[in-house]
């Protein structure tokens, strides 16, 4: 190892859930920076922007209560953000090292697919044929969808899929056609030998039996039982016309006809089409399908990496992987050390245990850059394996890493969170998987905790029966046992602490209730609002929505006035009455429905300015437009409305950021259809304090409630290995964690034929589904970690009646339960815990509770306010006379050659005048007229003329006033009314009780001044004497225009008019 | 002249000027731009302003013309704008502390920039260059043209040039007079005891009063319409400044006018602006594939360069065939001639000016595609500018509204730099690159006006430097500011040290930043209100970054204020100053509705009806939902009509069929199939255009995989049948009890040896399950339909062939070669029930009912013995928000 690229200390902080992690992360961050690490070569990465931003701004706090407030400003500059957000800066700072572009666009996560999409639709289409065709054998569709919240994969995703995990994984294209071949070898081991019978005979066997059966069928047709008419004969019918279409029966049939005759008496005519066709497992074109669909499939997206790569770099683009990647192959270039050293002086990592390997890699390399490393986590929390973080590979690199650096491990086991019964149960519940997963008891138990276990508060830990025969019935149990416990009436019953340890009692912000997966988490909002109940729940449906359906017709009426159903929306759902419907049928119903419509006026005006506005402006507007609003917020729930409101508004401008960055355009058509396209956009969970909080038990990490309800204990291991995922080829090397990454791609080739087909059971039973079963039943118990350790004060055990799977996962040695039920108890390990009661499961109420009065802001009256400032130059004499009292002809015009700009002509001589000192000599004043002249693109006109003017002009003032000061170009201000008349005058003369006032016309014009012209300029003259007026309290005022090229000085009177 | 220098003042200051109470004359307050100005017009200096964007291209081309390795090069290759601009700022950036190109430079990136700079001598000056002038010409001078700057940010928080300046005018004799800011309120306030810690007192009691609130709502214009009420109810004796930070009060200013309040008019700059986007949009539609969904956008757009009365016939012809040169398009233009050609009537000139007017909405619409990788011919791009700048004059012309004359601009500026590129042809990239490149920052809505008010508004905190009773901090919320990063390394900074032009400090914009936004709470003498609106805002880290400086105190100095709660109280308080809120009052939501009251123009609309199979379709599975699309012909809007992927490959399979199937006898399979892949691309263009857009990649596969083969399956299935083709698209129409009028087109008809006509009705579907459901149930409406219109009582056979599938669907026992279904029902019975049902609907809407079908409830309302029903699929309705299955979750 050469000194530069030396391996500095890296020290680690393993830290249980609740253990203040963050608050010792910002204490060594502030020593750090107190020490003197400049705050600007501080590097922090955090999991989330929100907590980067948490993070940022306690050390700011911190720095500042510390009295450092100098520091606390530079903390600004900072690197402190999500993984990504690092490796963009750098990225930006090495932009021409790396020799690209300075300025990157990052593709939004949720823009990715798009941009994949279109990079790779000529791939898709040329190697489209060839996979489709072997994929529609395997049943798996082109791409995916959901049935019954089930979501099927198609092979773009695998595809896509596979990119990725190429790109994140440091797979080159090259290699992907090596893991296709190793894929798809695994997978055929679990498949029995082709032995003897050729591709040929077991088809035509399969074919006679078939056309046996039909035959048999036909004549019995009448007597065959429903269940055989209905699944097995048009299976049967269905092969018969896939081999008279010519096309092969595809698989997931096959497996079918292996399974024909499960209604008894009609078994035996099916019996010969069940013996062929099971021979599939063994049909050597399905070993060939495999063999080529994955071949096919990786060969496809090796070519989509290319294709991916190089539309984002014609187009300047990046996303999360390659900003990754970019990261380490600048972290990782010597010839960058020496600046990255002066740009890096300390690494934070929070949260490593959920680190992918690239950026295990990234966190090492930056180890060999700064001399201070501290990174931060807790294996027992790693959570995100279904986002490719590994926590193996994680783990051990920390460890490895620490070690060998000579960095030192710290156990932080005391918790802050959560009452000291709550914290034996979880480490009798948890530590025996967790030291059976390698770990040490110090990383896995709390030792002590910082609170005392209350007086007067009932036992922690409570399981509430939710049994039912259906899931719904089991939700609905759940929400009635939730809702007993929001009207508990007894104030202690559920008391809960505040941070500084007083009793209060519950309400519904402090509850959270944990389901596995959304489906859940939107059923069980939907029950607990069957009862009343406010849910903090982001939900589907926005679009669906009332205020929304009415917001967005009101928007595409105004960006299409031929939107005539936007038109009925907005009439239906705004008015009371039929009229709509009835305007609906009327011959030109756009002019009838408009007239339905109070606000119809006010949306045209939108339109009309909509040239100068931005979608999201015109969203806006519309929703302050008269009485739009106020639709809206009477249907009651105005908090819930405004807050979708607020989403669609922030669907418009990222409507808006997208166009930007695909340089196109963002129109008002545009805007309405994009967001029609967006059916999956989510409604905000509701802010209110009492709303009960329900979400995933992935999204509750890094999150704390007094009162937790864990759900969907029974939830059994899906152990499926048929999918697309990174693996280790050989033994993972911390040092370089990317070195021995490959992919596994098992397809499942019976689509919906899940279950008796023989691979269902030959899988689970072979290695790599071994190790797919001991790998989530890891990630389980960790998940189960982060559910149990989010309690403050209590802790319920949904109990829905049916073994509780997931739980029972926690288990001892022999594999046996831990934790057991008892009446008002639960032994954990064999510690028992007291139970408190649950609370009454509460019936829904019949009658709805009326609704609360609500209240919006008073109807002002409409003001018509004058602009703020009065600007001379829009000032016109329209009372008064003006009258030229003097003429002083200054000389000779001066006749203008060529066809000069005349504005800058005048921009040239007002400025000349301004700044011009007549006290220099002839010939540098010369030179500057030139320059002058020069910058304003005006070689026209003669630098000896511009010096005259000033000439002719000052030698008629000296005449006029004499020495009288003389002031270009003075900003003047005074106030009229509310308004404010301000501006630069060309030029003032200081008579001592008041100003000549001079203004210069550089206009070639004649010399008579047309009487239009004269009163503007009278106008603006006097505004400035009224602001001088004002300012100064002097009152005498001369006026006069200069016309420098005409050669004239005009003095003019002004006589107000009453 | 007297200044007061204040860095963030360039938008606006408070107080405005630097006088007393009565005004001011000669004593401005200047940011860094208004100080320059002011030095230029005083000392004669200046220049016409140039815009960013032209001084990057010059650049540009500078670096471009640079011979050799530098540290620039690759970049430049790669992203020559962004190169250019990144570089010149570098440059600037040095110039502005003081730095000489000519000087030698050993730092390798110094040189360069050196090198750069040097070529760079005739470029128009930026902001460090008209500097430069200004101390140039103050070098020979012996006095300072400025008496006096008072300075609201201490001198070392300055950027280098600007503290150069003012070096020098103090070294000329310039007072400089920094304004040390104190605590202004009470000490007896929470607002006093706030600031005196702030400045260095330990931390106060807690304790909180009516001089400091933070209001926070998860609704931006909720948050908005408080602060509008509140500003409303300040009195009229207090001077009262409000930040409306990020520079923008679009969404306050609704607020203030429903208020009753003046508006403060600050409008941010926007790319996003309705009249700048067409000359994105002209580009858009004119690269390959064509884009019919661009095209639509221009048609539609307000303004549209394409008179409205022909935009409308050609967005009709793009939503029925999205392609163009097909039928369809075609005689849109002929109708637009033809009603041109009725308007202007015997009106010779009028009539002279049609030629020249289609020709130009025809520009707009019909120009050549380029292909967007080998690039567009320079000549038409430029073509396209000058439309855009046209139309944008017009408008201007028309309007005066300045965006227009910006838009012209625009186009005048991407026109400038497609010449000067020297590119010909132009990729795509490369001209998407150069008008987002000069769209630049965008525009600021020109009709943002600050209206006369009691009060100031400023965009910056900063911009505060003097004591005001009341400040309300707008829109408090996380900003990047201060976090930007100087680009030099350590030996730079240490060379550029020794050379006497040393580099800003690295934490010199943070500080700056930091003090100004101190600064601004300072000044406050009586009330400090933050608001902040949007989802998380109450959140800390969603809070701006002094919120973390001031936390400490402000937890033990303020309760902050959830404005949810003036949605359920008639009053609420802040800062002392009581909002009054009127009740709301409450109103049903609108509910589903199974029966609907036949409205009164119902009869007539009927009468002039004409049913056709798919509305009959549309009778039996929901009547309100024909009653909504057939007869009161209620649509949604143009854009969203273009057809999707799967109704565009129906469409395509209709076309071709048509023109592969003439009358007589079918053609051979192999011969069908090869006409079928010769027609294909040329019909994609005229009717399927979209199916070349990338996201449906995946349906142009199927329709070339299986659309050809399809006809040979057709053709195939013809043969079998011994069937001779009479016609495809057939129209047919008819009248059955007296009353029920028809008119139809039949796909295919034939005959088989008999002279019996057969029917087949092309599909296109996913999947053949719903077609061979309506025929084993005897719901087969259009087969039925197309039989009685095209055989009457003559016998016939019908079926549908299934595209996808390639399967001809049939009743069994019809004899017909193909997948025979066991039907309920003949297709003389479905006929019989088709009538029987019309006429029950009939029934129904006489006794003056419509009904939903998808509703819940409606099974009550439904007649008994409804011969024949089709599922209802609300999820596909268009009409769902009307009779509310929508929004009922
Ligand atoms: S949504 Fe359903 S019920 Fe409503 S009109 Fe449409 S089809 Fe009928």
């Amino acid at each position: 190892m050469t000194e530069s690229a030396r391996q500095n200390r890296v020290d680690t902080i393993i830290a249980s859930a609740g253990t203040g992690k963050t608050h010792r992360l910002v204490e060594d961050i502030v020593a750090e920076v107190i020490s003197g690490t400049e705050p600007h070569r501080i590097l922090a990465t955090t999991f989330t922007k929100k907590a980067a931003a948490e993070l940022a701004g306690r050390i700011r706090a911190t720095l500042i209560q510390r009295g450092r407030p100098d520091l606390g400003a530079a903390m600004l500059g900072a690197r402190i953000g999500t993984v990504n957000a690092v490796c963009g800066t750098l990225l930006g700072e090495f932009a021409f090292e790396t020799g690209r572009s300075p300025i990157t666009d990052v593709i939004a996560e949720d823009r990715q697919a798009i941009v994949f999409g279109r990079a790779t639709g000529d791939v898709f289409a040329e190697h489209g044929p060839v996979i489709s065709e072997i994929a529609e054998r395997f049943g798996i569709p082109a791409s995916g969808y959901s049935l019954h919240g089930r979501a099927v994969r198609g092979w773009h995703d695998d595809v896509q899929r596979a990119v990725d995990l190429a790109r994140s994984n440091g797979i080159t294209a090259e290699r992907l056609a090596l893991c296709a071949e190793i894929s798809s070898a695994s997978l055929l081991t679990l498949f029995p030998d082709p032995g003897e019978d050729t591709a040929g005979a077991l088809d035509a066997a399969l074919r006679g039996a078939l056309e046996s059966c039909i035959a048999a069928i036909e004549p019995a047709r009448a007597a065959l039982k429903a269940g055989t008419l209905k699944s097995d004969v048009p299976a049967v019918e269905k092969a018969l016309r896939s081999l008279a279409a010519g096309d092969p029966i595809a698989w997931p049939d096959w497996a079918k006809l292996a399974k024909l005759g499960a209604t008894k008496s009609d078994e035996a005519l099916f019996a010969g089409v069940v013996a062929s066709a099971s021979a599939h497992p063994r049909h050597p074109r399905l070993h060939a399908d495999i063999e080529r669909y994955c071949e096919a499939v990786l060969g496809c997206a090796a070519r989509c990496m290319a294709a991916y790569a190089t539309y984002k770099a014609e187009r300047g683009l990046l996303d999360f992987v390659d900003q990754e990647m970019l990261a380490l192959a600048i972290l990782t270039e010597p010839s960058n050390w020496e600046r990255l050293r002066e740009l890096i002086g300390a690494v934070f990592v929070d949260e490593f245990q959920d680190s992918s390997p690239i950026q295990i890699a990234i966190f090492t390399a930056l180890s060999r850059i700064a001399p201070r490393n501290l990174w931060v986590g807790d294996p027992k929390q790693s959570i995100y394996g279904f986002r490719d973080a590994d926590p193996a590979l994680t783990t051990a690199a920390a460890a490895a890493i620490t070690a060998s650096s000579g960095g030192a491990t710290d156990y932080l086991q005391r918790s802050y969170r959560t009452r000291p019964q709550l914290a034996a149960f979880i480490n009798a519940a948890i530590t025996p998987n967790m030291l059976r997963a390698g770990m040490t008891e110090e990383e896995v138990r709390f030792d002590r905790c910082a609170r005392s276990e209350p007086d007067l508060m009932p036992a922690a830990l409570s399981v509430w029966p939710t049994a039912g025969r259906t899931k719904a019935a089991r939700t609905a149990a759940l929400a009635a046992r939730v809702a007993g416990l929001n009207a508990e009436v007894d104030p202690g019953a559920w008391a809960v602490s505040d941070k500084d340890g007083a009793l209060r009692p519950v309400r519904g912000g402090d509850i959270a209730v944990l389901c596995r997966g959304n489906a859940q988490v939107s059923e069980l909002a939907t029950a607990l609002s069957a009862h009343g109940l406010r849910v903090a729940v982001d939900r589907p449906g926005l679009l669906d929505q009332p205020e929304i359906e009415f917001t967005l017709a009101a928007f595409r009426w105004i960006a299409d006035p031929s939107d005539g159903l936007a038109l009925a929306e907005m009439a239906r759902l705004s008015s009371d009455d039929d009229t709509w419907f009835e305007a609906v049928f009327e011959d030109d119903h756009g002019a009838g429905l408009v007239a339905c419509l109070p606000f119809s006026g006010a949306l045209d005006a939108i339109r009309a300015e909509a040239s100068q506005r931005t979608p999201a402006e015109v969203l806006d507007a519309l929703l302050h437009a008269e009485t739009v609003l106020a639709t809206m917020l009477r249907w009651g729930n105005a908090e819930q409305r405004l807050q979708n409101l607020e989403a669609l508004r922030a669907l418009v401008t990222l409507y808006q950021e997208e166009q930007r960055a695909e340089r196109q355009a963002a129109t008002l058509a545009g805007a309405s259809e994009w967001i029609a396209a967006r059916s999956d956009a989510r409604q905000p969970p509701s802010r209110h304090p009492d709303a009960i909080n329900v979400l995933t038990y992935h999204g509750a990490k890094g999150l704390e409630w007094p009162v937790v309800i864990l759900t969907e204990l029974d939830a059994a291991a899906k152990a499926w290995p048929f999918r697309l995922t990174a693996v280790d080829e050989a033994a993972p090397d911390w040092a370089e964690p990317l070195a021995a990454r490959g992919l596994r791609f098992w397809p499942w080739p019976y689509g919906e034929q899940r279950k008796g087909v023989g691979l269902d059971v030959a899988a689970p039973a072979s290695p790599e589904g071994t190790a797919v079963l001991d790998e989530e039943r890891l990630e389980r118990a960790r998940l189960l970690y982060v559910g149990l350790t989010r309690a403050r004060d209590h802790l319920v055990l949904a109990d829905p009646g049916n073994a509780m799977l997931w739980l029972d996962e926690l288990a001892d040695e022999s594999g046996a339960p831990l934790i057991s039920f008892h009446p008002e108890k639960i032994s954990a390990g064999g510690v028992d815990f007291a139970v408190r009661p649950p609370p009454d499961a509460l019936e829904i109420s019949a009658e709805a509770a009326a609704p609360a009065q609500e209240y919006t802001r008073p109807t002002a009256v409409a003001a018509v306010h004058p602009p703020l400032s009065l600007r001379p130059s829009d000032a016109i004499a329209d009372t008064g006379t003006v009258r030229i009292a003097a003429t002083e002809v200054l000389g000779p015009r001066f006749a203008l050659v060529g066809d000069p700009d005349l504005q800058r002509l005048g921009e040239a001589i007002h400025r000349f005048l301004a700044g011009e000192e007549q006290a220099r000599g002839p010939a540098q004043r010369i030179s500057r007229a030139a320059d002058m002249l020069a910058r304003w693109g005006v070689p026209e006109f003669q630098p000896e003329d511009l010096v005259e003017i000033a000439d002719r002009l000052h030698g008629l003032l000296d005449e006029q006033y004499g020495a009288a000061a003389r002031l270009a170009e003075w900003p003047v201000h005074a106030l009229e009314g509310l308004q404010v008349l301000g501006g630069r005058p060309d030029l003032l003369v200081d008579l001592g009780d008041g100003y000549a006032i001079i203004d210069h016309k550089s206009f070639p014009g004649s010399v008579e001044i047309e009487a239009e012209r004269l009163r503007a300029v009278a106008g603006q003259l006097a505004l400035y004497a009224r602001a001088l007026r004002q300012v100064t309290g002097k009152s005498r005022f001369e006026y006069w225009i200069h016309q420098p090229i005409a050669a004239v000085m005009t003095r003019i009177e002004v006589t107000w008019g009453e | 002249m007297e200044l007061v220098f204040d860095l963030w003042a360039d938008r606006g200051a408070f107080p405005d000027h630097g006088g007393g109470p009565q005004g001011a004359l000669g004593q401005p307050v200047v940011g860094p731009l208004g100080l320059v100005d002011t030095l230029e017009t005083m000392l004669g200096l200046g220049a016409p302003p140039t815009a960013h964007v032209v001084r990057v291209a010059h650049f540009q081309a500078i670096l471009e013309g640079i011979v050799g390795a530098h540290f620039w090069s690759r970049s430049l290759a790669t992203d020559p704008w962004a190169t250019a601009r990144t570089v010149l700022s570098w440059r600037d950036e040095l110039v502005g502390f003081g730095w000489r190109a000519e000087d030698d430079w050993d730092e390798p990136r110094l040189s360069s920039l050196a090198q750069a700079s040097r070529a760079a001598g005739t470029m128009p000056p930026g902001f460090v260059d008209r500097v430069a002038a200004v101390l140039a010409e103050l070098e020979d001078r012996t006095t300072a043209p400025v008496a006096t700057i008072r300075l609201a940010d201490p001198r070392e928080l300055c950027p280098a040039p600007v503290r150069r300046l003012l070096d020098r005018l103090e070294s000329l004799g310039c007072a400089l007079i920094v304004i040390e800011p104190v605590a202004s309120a009470s000490s007896e306030t929470a607002l006093g005891k706030l600031q005196r810690w702030m400045l260095g007192a330990p931390l106060p009691e807690r304790d909180t009063d009516k001089s400091l609130a933070l209001a926070t709502a998860s609704s931006e214009p909720l948050a908005a319409e408080i602060a509008g009420q509140w500003i409303a109810g300040q009195p009229p004796d207090k001077t009262l400044a409000l930040i409306a930070q990020d520079g923008d009060s679009d969404l306050l200013d609704h607020a203030l006018r429903l208020s009753g309040q003046p508006r403060a008019g600050r409008s941010r700059t926007s790319v996003h602006r309705g009249s700048l986007q067409l000359l994105l949009l002209a580009f858009k539609a004119r690269w390959e594939p064509f884009d019919a969904g661009a095209l639509m956008e221009i048609l539609v757009f307000p303004g549209s360069p394409v008179a409205p009365r022909a935009a409308r016939r050609l967005a009709a012809a793009l939503e029925e065939a999205p392609g163009r040169g097909g039928p369809e398009w075609e005689a849109a233009w002929a109708a637009i001639a033809a009603a041109e050609e009725e308007h202007a009537g015997d009106d010779p000139d009028a009539s002279a000016k049609i030629a020249p007017k289609l020709e130009r909405w025809r520009a707009w619409t019909d120009g050549r595609l380029a292909d967007p990788v080998s690039g567009m011919p320079l000549v038409e791009a430029l073509y396209i500018c000058d439309l855009v700048i046209e139309w944008a004059a017009r408008r201007f012309a028309v309007s005066d509204d300045r965006l227009h004359a910006a838009t012209v601009t625009l186009g005048t500026q991407v026109r400038a730099a497609l010449t000067a590129l020297g590119r010909d042809p132009m990729p795509r990239l490369l001209v998407e690159r150069v008008i987002d490149q000069a769209l630049d920052q965008g525009e600021a809505n020109p009709s943002a006006l600050t209206e006369a008010a009691a009060w100031r508004c400023v965009v910056h905190p900063g911009a505060i430097w003097a004591p005001v009773d009341t400040l309300l901090w707008w829109n408090f919320k996380a900003t990047t500011e201060g976090s930007e990063r100087a680009p030099w390394s350590a030996c730079e900074r240490a060379a550029l040290a020794a050379a006497g032009c040393p580099a800003d400090e690295f934490t010199r914009a943070a500080r700056a930043a930091s003090t100004a936004w101190e600064r601004a709470i300072l000044h406050a003498r009586e009330r400090l209100v933050l608001i902040a609106g949007g989802p998380d805002c109450e959140d800390e880290d969603s809070l701006h970054p002094l919120a973390h400086r001031l936390k400490p105190a402000l937890d033990l100095l303020l309760l902050p204020l959830r404005l949810e709660i003036a949605l359920v109280t008639p009053r609420i308080e802040i800062a002392g100053t009581a909002i009054a809120r009127s009740t709301l009052d409450a109103r049903q939501l609108p509910d589903a509705q199974p029966a609907w009251l036949v409205p009164p123009g119902f009869a007539e609309r009927l009468a002039a009806h004409t049913e056709s199979a798919t509305s009959l379709e549309s009778l039996f599975s929901c009547q309100l939902l024909w009653a909504l699309r057939h007869v009161a012909r209620l649509r949604p809007g143009r854009v969203r009509s273009i057809p999707d992927g799967n109704q565009l490959l129906g469409n395509l399979a209709h076309a071709i069929a048509r023109e592969v199937f003439p009358p007589g006898q079918p053609p051979a399979p192999e011969e069908a199939e090869a006409l079928a892949e010769d027609l294909l691309e040329s019909r994609i263009d005229q009717l399927a255009a979209p199916l070349r857009q990338p996201e449906l990649a995946d349906a142009l596969t199927l329709a070339r995989r299986r659309l050809p083969a399809a006809m040979a399956g057709l053709a195939r299935c013809l043969a079998e049948n011994g069937l001779v083709v009479e016609g495809t698209e057939a129209q047919v129409s008819g009248t059955f009890e007296t009353l029920l009028a028809l008119r139809g087109a039949v796909d295919l008809v034939a005959r088989d040896a008999d002279a019996n006509a057969v029917i087949v009705d092309l599909k296109w579907t996913h999947s053949e399950r719903a077609r061979v459901d309506e025929l084993a149930t005897g719901r087969a409406v259009q087969l039925a339909t197309y039989g009685a219109l095209v055989a009457g009582n003559t016998p016939y056979r019908a079926g549908y062939y299934l595209l996808n599938q390639r399967q001809f669907a049939t009743l069994a026992g019809s004899g017909l070669v193909g997948r025979s279904v066991e039907g309920a029902r003949t297709f003389g019975e479905t006929w019989e029930a088709i009538l029987a049902g019309w006429r029950t609907w009939r029934e129904v809407a006489a006794d003056g009912q419509l009904l939903a079908a998808g509703v819940e409830g409606v099974a009550d309302l439904l007649p008994a013995d409804l011969p024949l029903v089709r599922d209802v699929h609300c999820e596909w309705c268009d009409y769902a928000t009307l009779c509310r299955v929508r929004g009922l979750a």
